[in-house]
């Protein structure tokens, strides 16, 4: 799936909710969490958070782990700021998406109709 | 380097991968080693999962590289680094040599088009005869009362080959001229490092070089081709609808993958 666009959001999440976090790791949360949906080329997240560095979104250090060094990132309090708009507006977008094609079908879900 | 990069496969898909990287990320400064440094360490730590699930060394990286996405794709997101003079020249160059093939592509291919269509237009006037303001096509004063004349080939003959350049201007040169440079743009930025950030114009700034003079320059030929029609059918109107109907189409797909790539991740 294509998610341009819609990245920063995503990894705004994922580092709302993994904490400090190294990339590698931030992107297997990314794809686990999304059951497989977003396998994303990996290497474009590490340009997507330096855009979000300078943005002042996102902060991040090296760590000297063993066996090799890695940068590792975390939320600002204006990246938290941030993430919490925009899950407020993707949130809204997604309701009224579904209110217009009508509800996910689902086991749990009612009949489809054309 | 260490881990799954240690020992024989230190030659392997990662440093091949890391190598090619490094130079497409030429231009780019601090934030290209940054992405340098990062993906060498994202790389081996995906290869060492890769050895922990099974697959020999080389398998584990070759997967590695094939999951982290084509070098080129990753180094056109990195932003160039803040240079002086010689880095904007470069940029500058490579946007000229853009702009002066697409230019010479569009008059080429206007003065073709317009070629070919001129004699499907000239009997169309004549067919219809009212066609325009201008009733009596082959009553005009440049047609000659001469019996047999084919009225046709004659108002064909006045049709003028775009806004500039008469009947023996080498149009389909031009346009060939025009492609070719756009063709060895492309292969140049593919083989050589001009494909590489430091060579690279800003996406929207080459969207705008091409969507604001091939906009202006369809609005103008258009109006006048409009003109031309309604007024006295003159004989510049084909050439001046079809230049500037490809200069619209120019601008607006320039002006479409300009705010694309602006809006992109």
């Amino acid at each position: 799936m294509d998610v341009r666009g819609h990245l920063d959001l995503l990894l705004l999440a994922v580092l709302a909710d993994a904490g400090p976090v190294h990339g590698y790791a931030l992107i297997a949360a990314l794809r686990e969490r999304s059951g497989g949906v977003f396998d994303l080329p990996e290497g474009t997240v590490y340009p997507a958070l330096h855009r979000l560095e300078r943005d002042g979104l996102v902060a991040s250090h090296w760590e000297q782990a063993v066996p090799r060094r890695r940068r590792v990132y975390a939320l600002t309090a204006a990246g938290r700021e941030t993430r919490t708009v925009k899950q407020r507006e993707w949130r809204s977008f997604v309701t009224g998406v579904q209110s217009v094609i009508g509800p996910v079908p689902g086991p749990f879900a009612g009949p489809v109709t054309a | 380097m260490t881990g799954a990069s240690e020992g024989p496969a230190s030659a392997g898909p990662i440093e091949q991968y890391l190598d090619e990287l490094f130079d497409r990320l030429a231009g780019t400064g601090a934030s290209g080693r940054r992405v340098l440094a990062e993906a060498e360490s994202h790389l081996f730590a995906a290869a060492e999962d890769g050895v922990g699930r099974g697959l020999d060394a080389e398998a584990a990286e070759r997967e590695a590289v094939a999951r982290f996405g084509a070098a080129a794709d990753i180094a056109r997101q990195v932003p160039p680094a803040r240079e002086g003079v010689r880095a904007a020249l470069l940029r500058l160059a490579v946007g000229v040599w853009a702009v002066a093939g697409g230019a010479l592509a569009w008059y080429g291919t206007s003065g073709v088009l317009t070629s070919l269509l001129a004699r499907p237009w000239a009997r169309l006037l004549v067919a219809t005869d009212r066609f325009g303001s201008q009733p009596d096509m082959c009553g005009r004063p440049w047609v000659p009362p001469v019996e047999g004349l084919d009225c046709v080939a004659i108002h064909q003959a006045h049709i003028t080959a775009v806004p500039a350049g008469g009947a023996g201007f080498p149009f389909a040169v031009v346009a060939v001229a025009g492609f070719g440079l756009l063709l060895a743009l492309f292969a140049a930025r593919w083989l050589t490092p001009l494909g590489t950030t430091a060579w690279t114009p800003a996406r929207p700034v080459l969207g705008l070089a091409f969507a604001v003079p091939f906009g202006l320059a369809a609005l103008l030929l258009l109006f006048y081709g409009v003109f031309g029609a309604f007024a006295f059918m003159q004989d510049w109107t084909l050439s001046y609808v079809v230049s500037g109907l490809l200069a619209g189409m120019i601008s607006v797909a320039a002006g479409l993958r300009a705010r694309r790539r602006a809006a992109a991740v």
